[in-house]
């Protein structure tokens, strides 16, 4: 049982009576609270009326053209998620196998096995640090010619920035793998050793198949961070707005629209569109969290269970 | 023992796997330093303005990234100074204060913030300068305030997590002893919990500032712009790195502006790994103490 | 003899499950007075009730009597119409507490007893070298330490890590000492050292003990309250009238298997 002073009521606390610490961290908390509530307000009041409001170059139409008053994002809503969903066709499996190396060295622990095994750890908390910015500008130069030979085109494509932002949500992916994975494999260390297994067996046989829930919720989290990421799609994947059809050919995602129409048009419809794509990805990952978040409760519930 | 097909095809992944990473990271941190190392001179930070006037603002910087240090600097301070009151004491608060029913509805908010991309936020800093101008000051306008009010609730669910997540590693017996010997809830917190989470706390805060540092998305919404100079005030436009490596990338003119983009890459980079291996030293070092101790 | 302690029914609930139902005893002012029965009979829940230290576990319910004489004759702990207890922080700071493990604060020696006198006694500064000196003197610690009073806490053997809980607890000059299994963690030097002490305490403060070894219990044991599944069954008087496998009898296990 953990001690809370909760239980305790608040006049018999102290001397004093009150306790100061408990206002001001509650006052805290509050600001922190409605810091959140506002964010949530102010994009779906400017989102709203965009919504109700139905018109025909309005956003929810098919073509982009703001010279001709056609203002609609279908085709950045189907970038996003196209992107998102290649990307994480790419990162989480690598993220997957990645993780269970790092986890099961296979021929007992050689020193050079377990450096490697560091070296990599440690890098993979590295690149939770590296800016996405930095990702993009290394990949303009680098990534883009590369894909311009290989599948042609412009080499701002659909697939430049999908490689890259596998990159990009491979750490968030090794992480919450290696939270949810490591301790069951834990568990069973010891005695599935004495029967003759590898960890590399054990974790294909007795862990993986248990933990669906982490695994599908390091999915929904990592799909999350790359439809939340702009500079990626920005800079690498070419921003025509059009429905995304080949992966030499470029197309827009919400966030990179966004991006775009600040810096480009001023008021109108467009900032209609931009309102509507901010609520959207809001929604995106109000999902995303409620989801993980009951992945995370009912399988904490599990573990509780199946420890007694 | 024999293995099913598929295991050893799993296995060959998990083989190759690391090494492709290694390589795919090693190119790209590679290629950044070979083309970035070679700037890294005074020159790249004030270009051919004499070092102090530079520094000081007396003489404006054109050719060097300066400015955009600067503004990073001035932004991310400003940043924390918002941010870790409400972060800080929000998690404090969930981990001794709050009741089971508020500990859920409050972190359940806060990890949906965590889940926000960061351009909602720059989205909600424009929104919020449009209600300005529509409302009460028809001539408010992007600064560095608001960008800074932005970043402040992107960096808020760290905060809050790492704050929490400190507290609640300390051992329930210390909690008990306190009580016992008749501290109050709020003695018990400032002389017993926070002296010893304060490593925990401060790895958040670093952590945090890599965040706010590293961000371009919220930023590009709320204020920040190619040439302004050293920041002047609250209200003022700004530079920054990251913005200024994203604007090379698209709008580089000749080969030096390029090489320049380079550096600040680096630069970038190099800020943001150190930040965060000293937040993993101070979060590390907090651990261990915890280890074996808590019997 | 006064009485140090005065209990008539209490029943302590968690969430509406009962740990103690219905124990009244009286504790006299001088001696060791020890708690025994098997795990998870409620003693620890009992000797918590003493410091309302029960409060600080959601969902507890403490009803009954309890009477304690600290200082100025038998009060009230709990609240009752027409009665206002002292509050909290001061009750607990006139009855001391040390638990199984030794718990000491991860800040220096020194601090680990200056810290609560200075918040919770509120004691001068001047005298704060003096009063830290004194507790710890009492629990024979201050020749091992008085080189090294700015190390870090953890660095000493649990038997003085032990002491120094002890000593935090004295430094605060309680009326009534509770020790909840104080010897639990220690080997066996460290407990005689601890028990030693504990004798010689004995003889300034009453002094209620949990205790998870019958030999501890009936050497030390000036009376010995016997507990079962939240009740207090049984009450001897008087130290060595009895012999293990009588106490054993009496808890229904064998001796050598004992909680």
């Amino acid at each position: 049982m953990k001690p809370s002073s909760s239980a305790v009521p608040a006049e018999e606390r102290g001397a004093s009576g009150r306790d100061p610490a408990r206002s001001v961290l509650r006052f805290a908390a509050g600001i922190a609270v409605l810091g959140i509530l506002l964010l949530f307000l102010m994009i779906i009041a400017f989102a709203l009326p965009v919504f109700t409001e139905q018109s025909a170059g309005g956003p929810f139409s098919r073509i982009w053209a703001p010279g001709q008053g056609q203002f609609g994002i279908q085709a950045m809503i189907a970038g996003s998620l196209v992107l998102a969903l290649s990307a994480l066709c790419i990162g989480w499996p690598f993220g997957l196998v990645l993780c269970c190396w790092l986890f099961c060295p296979v021929n007992g622990q050689s020193g050079f096995a377990r450096s490697a095994r560091s070296i990599v750890g440690f890098l993979v908390r590295i690149m939770t640090a590296i800016p996405t910015v930095v990702y993009g500008f290394a990949a303009v130069f680098l990534l883009t010619p590369l894909v311009r030979e290989t599948v042609g085109g412009t080499g701002f494509c659909w697939l430049s920035a999908a490689l890259m932002l596998a990159v990009l949500i491979l750490p968030t992916i090794v992480l919450l793998l290696s939270a949810g994975l490591a301790p069951r494999l834990e568990r069973l260390l010891p005695g599935g050793l004495a029967l003759g297994f590898t960890r590399m067996d054990l974790m294909w046989f007795f862990v993986l198949p248990e933990a669906k829930k982490t695994l599908f919720s390091s999915l929904v989290l990592g799909f999350g961070r790359a439809v939340g990421d702009t500079l990626i799609p920005l800079m690498l994947a070419g921003n025509a707005p059009q429905m995304p059809y080949a992966c030499s050919a470029g197309l827009r995602t919400l966030t990179a629209h966004m991006a775009m129409v600040t810096s480009n048009e001023v008021g109108g419809a467009a900032y209609n569109s931009l309102f509507m794509a901010g609520a959207l990805l809001l929604l995106i990952n109000a999902l995303v969290s409620l989801c993980a978040c009951r992945l995370e409760c009912s399988s904490r519930q599990e573990r509780k269970g199946g420890r007694r | 023992m024999k293995r099913p097909f598929s295991l050893h095809l799993f296995r060959l992944a998990a083989g190759t796997a690391p090494a492709l990473l290694l390589v795919c990271v090693g190119t790209l941190i590679g290629y950044l330093s070979w083309r970035g190392a070679p700037t890294l001179r005074l020159s790249l930070f004030f270009g051919s303005t004499p070092v102090w006037d530079g520094l000081t603002g007396a003489r404006p910087v054109w050719d060097g990234i300066w400015p955009a240090c600067a503004g990073t600097l001035c932004l991310v301070g400003l940043t924390l100074l918002l941010a870790v009151f409400p972060g800080v004491g929000c998690g404090i608060y969930l981990a001794e204060y709050a009741s089971p029913a508020w500990k859920r509805r409050i972190g359940g908010a806060v990890n949906m913030l965590a889940g926000m991309p960061s351009i909602v936020m720059g989205l909600f800093g424009f929104s919020l300068i449009l209600l300005l101008r529509h409302s009460v000051a028809p001539r408010a306008n992007t600064g560095m305030l608001l960008a800074a009010s932005c970043l402040a609730l992107l960096v808020l669910p760290v905060l809050v997590a790492t704050t929490r997540e400190a507290l609640e590693a300390v051992p329930d017996s210390l909690r008990l002893a306190a009580s016992a010997l008749g501290m109050t809830p709020a003695r018990r917190l400032s002389h017993v919990l926070l002296p010893i989470s304060v490593r925990g706390i401060g790895g958040g805060v670093v952590l945090a500032l890599g965040r706010a540092a590293e961000d371009t998305a919220v930023i590009m919404f709320t204020g920040v712009v190619a040439n302004a100079g050293l920041p002047a005030g609250l209200t003022d436009k700004f530079e920054s790195l990251s913005f200024s490596i994203y604007y090379t990338a698209a709008q580089y003119q000749d080969q030096a502006e390029l090489l320049r983009g380079f550096g600040t890459a680096l630069v970038l980079l190099g800020i943001s790994v150190m930040l965060l291996c000293a937040a993993r030293f101070l979060e590390n070092g907090y651990r261990r103490r915890w280890r074996g101790g808590d019997a | 003899m006064k009485a140090a302690v005065e209990m008539e029914d209490v029943h302590v609930a968690f969430n509406g499950r009962d740990v103690v139902r219905g124990v009244s005893a009286s504790l006299p002012d001088r001696g060791i007075s020890v708690i025994i029965g098997r795990s998870g009979c409620g003693k620890t829940t009992l000797l918590r009730v003493l410091n309302r230290l029960n409060e600080e576990f959601p969902g507890c319910r403490t009803s009954g009597r309890v009477e304690l004489n600290l200082g100025a004759g038998p009060e009230a702990v709990y609240p009752a119409p027409g009665v206002r207890p002292r509050p909290l922080p001061e009750l607990r700071r006139l009855v001391g507490m040390v638990f199984q493990s030794p718990n000491v604060f991860p800040v220096s020696v020194f601090h680990n007893i200056a810290i609560p006198l200075l918040t919770v006694a509120e004691c001068p500064k001047s005298e704060l070298a003096d009063r830290v000196r004194k507790a710890l003197e009492d629990v024979g610690l201050w020749k091992d330490v008085m080189e090294r009073l700015h190390m870090p806490a953890e660095h000493l053997s649990g038997g003085q890590q032990q002491r120094l809980c002890l000593a935090r607890a004295l430094a605060l000059e309680p009326s009534i000492l509770l020790l909840d299994e104080p010897t639990a963690s220690l080997d066996v030097h460290a407990t005689a050292e601890v028990e030693e002490l504990l004798r010689n305490l004995a003889e300034r403060y009453p002094l209620i003990m949990v205790s998870h070894s019958l030999r501890q219990a009936l050497q030390m044991g000036d009376r010995l309250l016997v507990m079962e599944n939240g009740m207090l069954t049984h009450r001897l008087e008087g130290r060595a009238s009895t012999t293990e496998r009588e106490l054993s009898g009496l808890l229904g296990v064998a001796p050598e298997r004992l909680l």
